[in-house]
Formats: structure tokens, C-alpha cells, sequence
């Protein structure tokens, strides 16, 4: 009995504090962590802030400040038909950024409940899950989501739909993986011996403890899907004009070549910029948070 | 200290637990692990019953097929007059406060995103122990009762020691009132001096809430500190039960001398005879034929490689499966080992 620590309660609260402070500490000492999560803000906020960040109406056509190159009255110039650039291109980053988080949130979600009970439970369930999910692991990403966006039609949510589907076979995967090594562990046995459910032991105890791999590949995932909606988005299929998306805005500046390259050249950076960013805040989370748990 | 003449608390009869090899593009069974290959004991009210062997004998799937953990392959447990394994799932919840589980690691045996508050909480909420209303009283009180402050209940595992931990594990099984807690080498993971209080702390629980014990060890000497009676398994079959002081004094299988003969002691003049296995395990995936021991033991012969052994009754509180003691009791110490 004498090593039992004799804390008093105050500075037992403070260790708890501390604790939580040093997950956080290590998100904030990774340089990736910062400069990723830095650029993510910067366009999340845009998104927000949108009706007041930008100069100009998105939608208004002015024929006679048709292809203005970039100069102090457009900062980025204007479209073939005279629109603003930077303001299509900050509220593109709203139809963008909900897509893609949306679409990874509801794919992500779908996947790791199919990977969560079919790794717990395994058997037949299991094999026929994971056979399916080879299948379409197999096809290319942007291959699955054009073929579902042609037969469901392009609106907003079939978009959407589609990129979720192409989320879940990876979440699957993933959680399936991580949740047969931690159903092993003996804190899943204690919990199935005091008469835990399945569900409970699935949600409450297997879930949390496997988040860390998940989180990574969600933040990746999300730069995936900006590309694959620009990418379906530039061949038609995707967001449909007059809205304003990246990746149309690219295809509408494609005719002009040469003549204004600015049309083509700030959406694709700005693509550039998000993907990065994203990127770099998944290897920096990948790094900061796992593999290792704190002891 | 023998409460073998106590009320019958459990009885395993037969019990089976294999486990399959699954090979081939199908997943197809093409074999089975006979982990535990019909074993039959009873546990008796308020006693412990230590189970020894060596690592891979059986023992701790013994202790984690009585607490339902693995799909039992064959056998009854029969608890209160009824066989447990032939309870539904959700019956089976239900019962599970009876009979509790202590782990070797103290380090995996916690959730570690859950407090101590948290985890003992799920164990009585699930199995309806007390009042809600009192659960903060409740578990500082048993937090105490096991040596934790009570001030320390919202603390993560990771801020506790080793020995604290297992002290935790401890709490949560008691927390839901059980009659029989199964300690799989539930001291094995901690430091020596540590194991002595944790040991201590078990025997004081023992007296204030009239438990029993399965005690799982491969550690002869907290085997001999803690039990009332013995198993001795090997390849997952029983070949001796005995009560503590013939099984140390008198040992009534040869598997089983060969084991005390293998404890280090501490008098330097006393010369002991100590008898050295040869040979590894035999695989429990194909056992030998007859007497599982008969590959590795000095006093092998015909009749042992072809007929299994039955139990003989060698004492009041003893019984070994062997064919040496058809005719009685025999003293191994007047036998020489064989080479």
C-alpha cells in the first residue's frame, strides 16, 4: 500500500491538465502540425468569411472587363465573361471545402463502421466484406466516382456520394486492421467480464483507442477529394457552372491558352496551396500523434 | 486452512477448449490446438485452488474458458446448479458478476482513455451493483479497500504504477460483488516485492468477502503461499489434484516432482535430487498417445505409451493420473532419475 502516490487532489488536477496539455504541446512543437493546420485556417476562414472577403459579386458578368489580366482593379484579373476571379475563387473554396470534408466525414464514417464490425467479429461477415472491398479497392479512385456521377447525374449531393463511396473501402481497411489487434488486448476481455455488450466494447472501448490512424487518413483523404472534385469538375461531370469550383474554373480557362493563362493559373494554385497544406497537416498529425500512444 | 470440506462452488466437468488452425485459400479448419482436452475439477466455497504447469500447459484457457471468453469446444461449468455454457449470450451477461477475472498485464488491462472512476463505473452500472446516486462514495471506498486514494479515481492508468494498476484491476473485478475471481498469473507481470502485497492484499480480500480464488501461476512459491489445493496441468490435461502441503511434501505424479524438484532453494547443505526433463513440450496440436507426459518422463514404460492413465486416489485430498500408482502411493524419492 505504500506506493500508492499520495497526490492531493490539487495537484491531481493539475497532472490531468498537464496530460492534456502535452498532446496538445506535441501538435504544436511539429512544424508540420503548425504549417499545415496554418493554410488549412487561412482557407477555412476564407470560406466562412466569403460574402465579406470578396471584392465582387461571383456571378456577375461585366462584357466589357472581359479577360482583364491581373492588375490593382482585379487582383487576379477577369474570366471570359467578365467575372472577378478572386471572388469566384473565394467562394469556391466554400462549395469546395464542404464537399470534401462532408463527402470524407460521411465515406469515413461508413467505413470505419464496416471495418469496426467486421474486424470484431470476423468469420464469414468478415471475409465476404473484405473480398467486396479488394474489388473496389482495385478500381482507381476518380475512376469509381466519374462512373457514379454519370449514372447518378451531376448535382451537388451525387458528387458527393460518390467521393464518400470511394472513402470507404480505405476506412474499412484501416479500422478493420487496428481493431484486430486492440480486440486482443486484455482491457476488451475485463469489459466482455463484467458483461459488457459487443456494441459497447466495439464503440466505447475499441473505437477511441484506434482513432489515431483514422484522423491521419481522414486529413489526407480530404486533400484526395479537393483533387478528384476539381478533377470531375474540369471534365464536366462535377460542380456545374455558373457555381463557381476550381476545377471548372480551370476547364473555362482552357480555351485561353496564350491569350490569358491568369484564368487557369489562380484556381490551379490555389488547388496547389489547399492540397499541400492538407498534406503536410496529415504528416505532421501522422508524426505527432501516433504510432506510439503516450505511456 | 483447508476448506475442502466446503460447499461445492463450481464444478468443471469435461471441459474442452480447442482452438482451429485455419490453412488452405478457403480458410478451411485443418487442425486444432487441444488447449484444454477434457479436463473435469470442483471448486469448493472460500478455498483457492492454484492451477500450475508450464507456459502453454492449458492454464490460463482453463481460467478463460470458466469465464466464457473463448467458445468453449465441449464440457459444462455448472455454477448455482445451472451449466453456463449452455447460457444465451445475453443470460450469460447477466451472470457475470458472479465470477470475475484478475489479468497478468496491468498495463493492457486498462482502457487507457478511461479513468479509474470510468472503468469500475461500466463494471456496476453494467451489472446494476448499488446506487447510482452513491457510485463516487462506492468506488472511493472500494479504491481504498484495494490501497488507491480515493482523491485519485479520476486519474488515467498511465499515471499509476504497475502494482497500482493490477491494485485497479483488482477493484473493478470486486466492484460487482463476485464469488469467485480468477487471478491469471495476476502477479506474475510485477516486482517481487510488489507481487508480496498484492498477494497479501488478495488473502486479506479473501477473508472480508468470503471469496474464492482459481489461482493461475507457473510460480511454484506463490503457489505454495497462496492455495489450499493444486492442479498440476500439462498439455492441457489435469495430472495431479492435491492439496497444498502432500502436493509440496509428498508429490503423487512424477510430472509433478519434477517440477518442485525444479524451485531453487535456499539451503545451501541440503543436496537435492533434482530431476531434469529432457526434450520439449510435445505439440498440443498432435499429443502423444496415452499418457500425454510419457515422451519426457524418466519413469516411462510400455503401458504408458499406449493406454491413458485414469486417476488414482493416492490420499484423502489427492489424486494423480498415472500408472505407477495402480498399486499405491510411491515415494519418488527412493527412485533414482534415469539420466
Amino acid at each position: 500500500m505504500q506506493e500508492s502516490a499520495s497526490n492531493t487532489p490539487e495537484k491531481e488536477v493539475k497532472v490531468i491538465i498537464s496530460h492534456r496539455k502535452a498532446v496538445l504541446r506535441r501538435l504544436y512543437k511539429n512544424p508540420h502540425v503548425v504549417v499545415g493546420a496554418t493554410i488549412m485556417l487561412i482557407f477555412i476562414l476564407m470560406a466562412i468569411l466569403a460574402p465579406i472577403l470578396a471584392p465582387y459579386d461571383p456571378f456577375e458578368q461585366v462584357p466589357a472587363r472581359r479577360l482583364l489580366p491581373p492588375g490593382s482593379e482585379h487582383f487576379m484579373g477577369t474570366d471570359n465573361l467578365g467575372r472577378d476571379i478572386l471572388s469566384r475563387l473565394i467562394f469556391g473554396a466554400r462549395v469546395t471545402l464542404l464537399l470534401s470534408f462532408s463527402a470524407t466525414f460521411v465515406g469515413g464514417a461508413l467505413g470505419t463502421l464496416l471495418g469496426l464490425v467486421s474486424g470484431y467479429y470476423g468469420g464469414p461477415f468478415d471475409s465476404i466484406i473484405m473480398r467486396v472491398i479488394d474489388v473496389f479497392l482495385a478500381f482507381p479512385g476518380i475512376l469509381l466516382a466519374l462512373f457514379l456521377v454519370t449514372m447518378l447525374g451531376t448535382s451537388a449531393m451525387n458528387i458527393l456520394i460518390a467521393i464518400a463511396f470511394f472513402a470507404v473501402p480505405t476506412f474499412a481497411r484501416i479500422t478493420r486492421g487496428s481493431v484486430m489487434s486492440a480486440k486482443k488486448l486484455e482491457f476488451i476481455d475485463a469489459s466482455r467480464a463484467v458483461g459488457a455488450t459487443d456494441s459497447r466494447i466495439m464503440f466505447v472501448h475499441i473505437l477511441p483507442n484506434i482513432m489515431t490512424p483514422l484522423i491521419v487518413q481522414a486529413t489526407l483523404l480530404i486533400a484526395t477529394n479537393i483533387l478528384v472534385i476539381a478533377a470531375l469538375s474540369f471534365i464536366g461531370v462535377g460542380v456545374q457552372p455558373p457555381t463557381p469550383e476550381w476545377g471548372s474554373m480551370i476547364e473555362g480557362g482552357r480555351e485561353f491558352v496564350g491569350r490569358a493563362d491568369h484564368i487557369m493559373f489562380f484556381p490551379g494554385l490555389f488547388i496547389l496551396c489547399v492540397v499541400v497544406g492538407i498534406n503536410i497537416l496529415g504528416d505532421g498529425l501522422r508524426d505527432a500523434l501516433g504510432p506510439k500512444q503516450t505511456k | 486452512m483447508t476448506m475442502t470440506d466446503g460447499k461445492v462452488l463450481l464444478e468443471v466437468n469435461n471441459l474442452k477448449q480447442y482452438f482451429p488452425i485455419k490453412g488452405g485459400v478457403l480458410g478451411r479448419t485443418v487442425n486444432q490446438v487441444k488447449a484444454v482436452d477434457d479436463i473435469s475439477f470442483v471448486i469448493h466455497e472460500g478455498e483457492t485452488l492454484s492451477i500450475v504447469g508450464e507456459s502453454g500447459c492449458g492454464k490460463s484457457t482453463t481460467g478463460r474458458s470458466i469465464m466464457r471468453l473463448e467458445k468453449p469446444t465441449g464440457g459444462q461449468i455448472i455454477y448455482n446448479g445451472e451449466d453456463l455454457f449452455a447460457l444465451s449470450k445475453k443470460e450469460m451477461r447477466r451472470r457475470r458478476g458472479d465470477i470475475q477475472i484478475i489479468f497478468q498485464d496491468p498495463y493492457a488491462s486498462l482502457n487507457p482513455r478511461r479513468t479509474v472512476f470510468q472503468t469500475i463505473d461500466e463494471a456496476m452500472t453494467i451489472q446494476k451493483v448499488g446506487d447510482k446516486s452513491n457510485r463516487r462514495q462506492d468506488i472511493g471506498e472500494l479504491l481504498k479497500t484495494v490501497g488507491i486514494g480515493e482523491h485519485q479515481m479520476n486519474l488515467y492508468p498511465h499515471q499509476f504504477s504497475g502494482g497500482q494498476r493490477q491494485r485497479i484491476g483488482i477493484a473493478r473485478a470486486l466492484s460487482v460483488r463476485p464469488k469467485l475471481i480468477i487471478c491469471d498469473e495476476a502477479v506474475s507481470a510485477l516486482d517481487v516485492s510488489i507481487q508480496a502485497q498484492v498477494l497479501n492484499l488478495l488473502k486479506d480480500l479473501q477473508r472480508r468477502f468470503k471469496l474464492t480464488y482459481i489461482f493461475i501461476s507457473h510460480d511454484l512459491g506463490v503457489v505454495r503461499h497462496i492455495s489450499d489445493r493444486i492442479i498440476v496441468m500439462y498439455l492441457g490435461k489435469i495430472m495431479e489434484i492435491s492439496d497444498q502441503k502432500s502436493l509440496f511434501n509428498n508429490p503423487g505424479h512424477p510430472y509433478t516432482y519434477a517440477l518442485l524438484s525444479s524451485i531453487p532453494s535456499t539451503k545451501m547443505d541440503e543436496k537435492k535430487a533434482r530431476v531434469i526433463l529432457h526434450g520439449d513440450v510435445p505439440s498440443p496440436v498432435n499429443p502423444p498417445t496415452g499418457c500425454p507426459f510419457h515422451t519426457r518422463c524418466p519413469y516411462v514404460f510400455d503401458q504408458c505409451v499406449s493406454e491413458k492413465p485414469v486417476f488414482y486416489q493416492i490420499g484423502e485430498n489427492q489424486s494423480a493420473a498415472c500408472h505407477l500408482l495402480k498399486n499405491g502411493k510411491v515415494e519418488f524419492k527412493n527412485m533414482k532419475s534415469p539420466g
